[in-house]
């Protein structure tokens, strides 16, 4: 019983936390690391899975502290949640005539410059697809602030690919 | 679509119209003006290919739990080099032990029982010189090294 629900509604999710450590800790390895180390958690805890309101939530929820743990051990910096914080430039080079590669390439690596917290919001909605209501539930923050930091992510991002053009 | 996107930018639309924009920027053809945001849509399609290796996370755990799977690893190992040391001692031990044991056995009869005779004669000589000594508590320590140079001579 445990072991079908562990492998029909937990196993599938794989990916997509991969994908969020992987977005957390910049490193595949680590990201890995994670998972499998959330995957042994969850499988212990499941005598209380039924007292868990959203399984997924809470694997997602575990598998970014678990990453966030990763990186505090390794001493990387953690950046503290401020709704306010400055969203980072694209590049400098927004000018010039970009080859699609190129563009994907700035963007990757500007999406690796937002703070923990940006990136996380990011990722689970831009690739994920999650919902405002999700993403608060797993980073515990509220709708609101999930909202404004989205905001002015897809506005930075809309001046970027506009001034481009230009 | 296009109001569709301006929504998206403001930040209301849902994941189900963000997936209907994700489908409509992955297709061929879009009008002009729409073709500059293409790489955004691209770059979140190339994302969902980024996929765990599973292979990896079924293998023997490398943290965490881990840790101690690897310690135990160690110990076990340790111990089996332990106890393969401690059996090639002891056979070693044993086999030099029989080779003094065989090494020091007279080979010639004659020689064996006028060596043994000579030991008897000597034995039975202290018995009968200090048979109260030999059996005495109070015999002191001077007595008993006496006794043990005598019968060594």
């Amino acid at each position: 019983m445990k072991q079908d629900k562990f492998r029909n509604r937990i196993l599938p999710l794989g990916d997509k936390l991969f994908r969020l450590a992987l977005r957390i800790t910049g490193n595949r390895q680590d990201a890995e690391d994670v998972v499998q180390d959330m995957l042994l958690n969850i499988w212990k805890k499941k005598g209380e899975w039924d007292s868990i309101a959203n399984l997924e939530a809470y694997c997602f929820r575990s598998t970014r502290n678990l990453a966030l743990d990763k990186m505090s051990s390794q001493q990387h910096q953690q950046g503290t949640f401020d709704e306010n914080q400055d969203i980072p430039e694209i590049g400098s080079n927004i000018q010039e005539q970009l080859e699609q590669e190129e563009q994907l390439a700035l963007l990757e690596n500007y999406v690796n410059r937002l703070s923990e917290k940006q990136r996380t919001i990011f990722q689970l909605r831009e690739v994920e697809g999650l919902s405002y209501k999700q993403i608060a539930g797993i980073m515990t923050i509220s709708e609101e602030q999930v909202k404004v930091n989205l905001f002015r992510l897809r506005q930075k991002l809309k001046e970027f690919f506009e001034i481009k053009s230009v | 679509m296009k109001q569709l996107l301006e929504q998206y930018w403001q930040g209301k639309t849902t994941p189900e119209e963000e997936q209907l924009l994700q489908a409509f920027f992955s297709g061929e053809s879009l009008p002009e003006e729409l073709e500059i945001y293409r790489p955004l849509f691209l770059w979140k399609d190339r994302q969902k290919d980024i996929r765990l290796d599973r292979n990896e996370i079924l293998a023997a755990p490398r943290t965490g739990a881990g840790n101690l799977y690897s310690a135990l690893k160690v110990a076990a190992s340790v111990m089996i080099l332990v106890t393969v040391a401690i059996g090639f001692y002891t056979h070693y031990k044993q086999e030099k032990f029989m080779d003094k044991v065989f090494s020091e056995t007279y080979t010639d009869p004659k020689e064996a029982v006028r060596e043994t005779g000579k030991i008897v004669a000597k034995v039975s000589t202290l018995l009968q010189l200090v048979p109260d000594k030999l059996l005495s508590e109070s015999t002191t320590d001077s007595t008993k090294t006496a006794l043990t140079n005598d019968s060594i001579q």
